[in-house]
């Protein structure tokens, strides 16, 4: 995409790049690369999750256009439980992310009584 | 008091409330922009934010900013903990204070720390993507809205295609692609990257809240004079326009390197029917005559510049602020080379990996003393202009 060909005059000049995608944080770049494409595939998801409840609120009033789907602005009730439905989705999906895992495949039970 | 880095960067304010887009909704969402000749408003507007363009940005937009969040609260409080365990280990105080050297010691490349970078990362570049994405694919239209806007008016846009621009200004800053110069949709990206940005920091932007804050926040001159106001470094020029709207009778100048940021903030501007005049320039050279203005400000660009280009902008804010002026450069507290060992690693990728390349220069300067240096009067007792940020009441005597 950012090879686009414009047709119009710009105004822009060209820019020094960051090199971010050349970190590794994890000392492997394949595991960087995943997480990557975890949070990419998350937004694309949440994305079409969010277009469906537009539906499903558009259906439950009239008939369905897409220039309805474009153009339809949740009420404030409907904002705030898609918030809570939203924040609940990143919490399932990535709250995996935050364990420590620290044992070994093949470490025994912790001493247990 | 929030983080001193947490607007644009890391280090959010964990204290907020998640919150959506739509939380930022102008109270009866009705939109104040006019319709104008060449205008693009493809999903109306809300107050005075057009709504993006399409439903899946949008949705893609209200989900990097929840993950923002997520981010700040959930996965970095664990790689907090991670720090503090892994310096008991070493036989450390968990809350010693650190410098960069020593925390990148401690941290190594333990991944569970590691994951806090990654994530926060890689959502920021799924926000530019997303943004860069729909505006490259429909260019024309975008572009030919702002070609109707550029000789329109209310106010004015400037734009100087012999301008030598900076190599330091060329960078892609909080990995914006192409950064403010190098992306024709630059303005574009960077209201609606930092409309999300804001969200985790600070609280809604939409309206401009912050900005109207700030601005009237401003203190006066001393003799309640206010004919002629700059800002320089305006980017989108959200705070020129919160200052013409509390100062209509005065004129208001709003300059960037970034041709593209001006032009969007031109059309922005003009859309909302406030009269700014906005040029390509550089904040170093602004070519306006001595003494000329009563009041000069900037808002967070100096941690975005090197210490000679700092020198040399607040050189200039002398130059062309009257004397009894005020001079209010809105930037974060600087100081700081060490810290806790956690906070030292989000600012440290911040700086290097979030492509913040000039901060840890402004971080070790001290700004204050720089500015009063050149011949401004620091007024103490001014609380700052926009809370958790430095109090940067200067008075050009
Ligand atoms: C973080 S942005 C802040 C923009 C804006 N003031 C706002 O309220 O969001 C920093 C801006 O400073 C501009 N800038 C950086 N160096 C500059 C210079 N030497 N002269 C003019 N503008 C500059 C950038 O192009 C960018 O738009």
């Amino acid at each position: 995409m950012a090879e686009t060909k414009f047709t119009r005059p710009t105004f822009a000049v060209k820019a020094i790049p960051s090199d971010v995608n050349n970190v590794t944080f994890f000392g492997n770049p394949v595991l960087d690369n995943l997480v990557s494409v975890v949070i990419a595939m998350g937004t694309e998801v949440w994305a079409t999750k969010r277009r469906m409840k537009v539906m499903e609120s558009v259906l439950a009033k009239k008939g369905v256009t897409s220039e309805m789907l474009e153009k339809y602005v949740p009420t404030a009730e409907e904002a705030a439980a898609w918030e809570k439905d939203r924040d609940r989705f990143i919490e399932m999906t990535f709250s995996a992310l935050g364990n420590v895992g620290d044992l070994t495949a093949s470490a025994p039970f912790p001493k247990r009584g | 008091m929030i983080g001193r880095r947490s607007l644009f960067t890391a280090t959010g304010a964990a204290a907020t409330a998640l919150s959506s887009f739509f939380a930022g909704r102008a109270a009866e969402a009705k939109s104040i922009v006019k319709k104008v000749a060449g205008d693009v408003e493809l999903r109306g507007a809300d107050g005075r934010m057009e709504r993006l363009g399409s439903l899946d940005l949008e949705s893609q937009m209200d989900f990097t900013a929840g993950f923002r969040e997520f981010n700040n609260k959930g996965i970095s409080r664990t790689a907090a903990m991670r720090f503090q365990q892994l310096m008991k280990e070493k036989g450390m105080d968990p809350k010693a204070i650190v410098s960069f050297d020593e925390m990148h010691a401690i941290a190594g490349s333990d991944p569970i720390i590691g994951m806090s970078a990654k994530t926060w990362l890689a959502n920021q570049q799924v926000t530019w993507k997303s943004l860069q994405d729909y505006f490259h694919a429909n260019a024309d239209m975008y572009l030919a809205e702002m070609e109707a806007a550029d000789k329109d008016g209310p106010g004015s846009l400037t734009l100087d295609a012999n301008l030598e621009i900076p190599d330091y200004t060329k960078h892609e800053i909080h990995i914006q692609p192409g950064g403010y110069v190098g992306d024709p949709f630059a303005g574009h990206m960077y209201h609606y990257g930092t409309n999300s940005f804001y969200i985790g920091a600070i609280g809604h932007n939409e309206q401009d809240q912050i900005h109207k804050g700030t601005a009237n926040n401003i203190p006066m001159p001393a003799d309640g004079k206010v004919k002629r106001i700059l800002e320089v470094g305006c980017g989108l020029g959200q705070m020129s326009c919160a200052l013409k709207e509390r100062f209509p009778d005065a004129e208001v100048w709003a300059t960037d390197v970034g041709a593209p940021m001006v032009r969007y903030g031109h059309m922005r501007a003009r859309d909302l029917g406030i009269a700014v005049n906005y040029g390509q320039g550089l904040a170093e050279k602004t070519g306006f005559p001595d003494g000329h203005f009563d009041i000069t400000v900037s808002y967070i660009m100096h941690h975005e510049l090197p210490q000679t280009a700092t020198r040399a902008v607040i050189a200039e804010a002398n130059r062309v602020t009257r004397t009894g002026g005020v001079y209010y450069p809105v930037d974060f507290n600087t100081g700081g080379s060490t810290g806790p060992a956690y906070g030292m690693f989000r600012r440290w990728w911040d700086h290097r990996w979030n492509n913040e390349v000039w901060s840890r220069e402004f971080h070790t300067l001290n700004f204050s003393d720089e500015i009063a240096k050149a011949g401004f009067t620091l007024n103490a007792k001014t609380p700052a202009a926009l809370p958790g940020f430095g109090a940067r009441h200067f008075v050009k005597t």
